[in-house]
């Protein structure tokens, strides 16, 4: 009952227009940079090339070379989380339709199988454009290329240094695409999660207004950058969920958060199972 | 077709669209290293003068003070690599340096052997020294050995010594020391690669060419085969 619910869901969240319009946001975004790498690199000697992977709007390296498209996209992100389907809870709040699917469902169920429709639906929609784009990088630049934005060569202390600090740096030395992937795929990921855990307080808290639910995870985003501000705490979110990003961090901070989120989510959804849906 | 399905075909339409746009771009980026004799083409920098001088006084104060020294004989031909170059050597002898034996094979990268091909250069960047040549033996002196980040390397990897202004790789045998220029007309600061190509050091004038290759056989007879 539970997998039949959240795939239903999931394929109705989709279509959505916030899906759609979030998808189509990052979507454009990402096929700026591309087109920016394109043409700004067309007729590069191959063994002065920067790696592909490196050149991908996620990638924290670019930000060496010109930092507009992370720029953006950590202005853009924060407001972006909850558009596709995190608040989609409290409009069928709003209609009366989640009375209807709890009774028919059970509350839980319902509950768990829209946090799940919504974490995925957010991660498919925050991963899928960047995976894209490591197509058509593979696709558009030559495969032989390996420099790094900053220009440091493999012997330069800063270069060993930075790529050792990479999170997954093993995976990076494995294959610098595979690595590319599995990020992405946590870029979307930890979306996904602030979404799935927006939709637990939609749960436990009514709100008369569903703009006010795309105020969490902003904050909470923006609490991180000001915190970072204080050279004692670094807690940047984009610091972690960038690939390629080899400066200091605390790694700690990131289990930690996402511990907590996970926690949040799974527990104020068993909390709010319980209440009564027909209030 | 469902209306609902129009919004994904359309970015399915634009990322093929681009794709076959950046899939043509991809022809525009030549591979000039990856052709036989590319350096043929290229210019090298020659040793001046003033130069000249300061290498002199390098040579024998800073070069023997290298962590690691040994007298190599080269199994590949250069690669050039993202703003460096890296060769292959087999070590002969160990003169100085801790962890290396004799028969053991080992990378050699340094910055001063890449290749600068742009719409302005077209240029290898050594440092007056060519590039050591297979089946001959050298004399080299190395910095450090390096950790390598990308990939998983088998041989170990050594950086160059750098700081005196030459490339410290020595042949022990003398290689073409004639320099094609009359006495009172030195060569250009860059010349084609492919006029110097046989020759061991690049300088601008004979007398140039002499003082380093006299100044060689001072620092081989230090570490004598």
């Amino acid at each position: 009952m539970y997998f039949k619910a959240t795939r239903t869901q999931i394929k109705l969240l989709l279509f959505q227009w916030g899906a759609l319009l979030a998808f189509g946001l990052l979507l454009a975004l990402m096929l700026h940079n591309f087109v920016e790498n394109v043409l700004e690199h067309q007729g590069t000697e191959v063994v002065l090339m920067y790696h592909p992977m490196k050149l991908l709007s996620l990638s924290y390296d670019k930000t060496n070379y010109k930092a507009d498209t992370m720029m953006l996209l950590v202005q853009l992100v924060p407001l972006l989380i909850c558009i596709p389907a995190a608040l989609s809870l409290a409009k069928e709040q709003h209609t009366g339709a989640s009375v209807l699917m709890a009774s028919r469902l059970g509350s839980r169920t319902y509950l768990f199988s829209k946090v799940t429709a919504v974490f995925v639906v957010t991660t498919l929609v925050f991963s899928l454009p960047f995976l894209l784009e490591i197509v058509l990088n593979c696709v558009s630049f030559p495969l032989k290329a390996t420099g790094d934005l900053a220009n440091w060569t493999i012997y330069d202390d800063e270069y060993i240094q930075t790529t050792q600090h990479f999170l997954l740096y093993p995976l990076y030395r494995l294959s610098p695409y595979l690595y590319a992937v599995v990020e992405t795929l946590r870029f979307g990921a930890t979306m996904g999660l602030l979404a799935a855990a927006t939709l637990t307080l939609s749960a436990l808290v009514r709100v008369k207004f569903r703009v006010l639910l795309l105020l969490p995870p902003f904050l909470l985003l923006q609490l991180s950058a000001y915190l970072s501000q204080s050279q004692y705490f670094d807690v940047y979110w984009a610091n972690y969920v960038t690939l390629f990003h080899g400066e200091a961090r605390d790694d700690l901070v990131l289990f930690i958060a996402v511990a907590a989120l996970l926690a949040f989510v799974i527990l104020g959804t068993l909390c709010a199972s319980k209440k009564d849906w027909r209030n | 077709m469902k209306l609902r399905y129009i919004p994904p075909l359309l970015f399915l339409a634009a990322v093929v669209a681009f794709g076959i746009f950046g899939a043509a771009k991809r022809q525009t980026y030549p591979e000039t290293t990856a052709q036989p004799n590319y350096m043929e083409d290229l210019t090298v920098a020659t040793l001046n003068q003033d130069g000249c001088s300061y290498i002199l006084q390098n040579l024998q104060e800073k070069l023997p003070r290298s962590p690691i020294i040994l007298r190599v004989t080269p199994t590949t031909d250069l690669i050039p690599i993202f703003y460096a170059g890296k060769q292959k050597f087999v070590v002969e002898e160990v003169y100085a340096g801790d962890g290396l034996k004799a028969g053991e094979e080992i990378w050699v990268v340094s910055g001063s052997w890449c290749a600068v091909i742009d719409h302005q250069y077209r240029q290898m960047a050594f440092y007056f020294v060519n590039t050591p040549k297979q089946g001959q033996e050298y004399l080299i002196f190395l910095s450090r050995q390096l950790k390598i980040v990308d990939g998983f390397e088998p041989l170990p990897v050594y950086q160059l010594q750098n700081g005196v202004n030459i490339d410290p790789v020595f042949s022990y045998n003398d290689l073409d020391t004639q320099v094609d220029a009359p006495p009172s007309q030195p060569l250009d600061i860059l010349v084609p690669y492919r006029e110097v190509a046989d020759q061991e050091f690049f300088a601008e004038s004979q007398a140039i060419m002499d003082a380093m290759v006299e100044a060689k056989h001072a620092l081989l007879e230090q570490y004598p085969r």
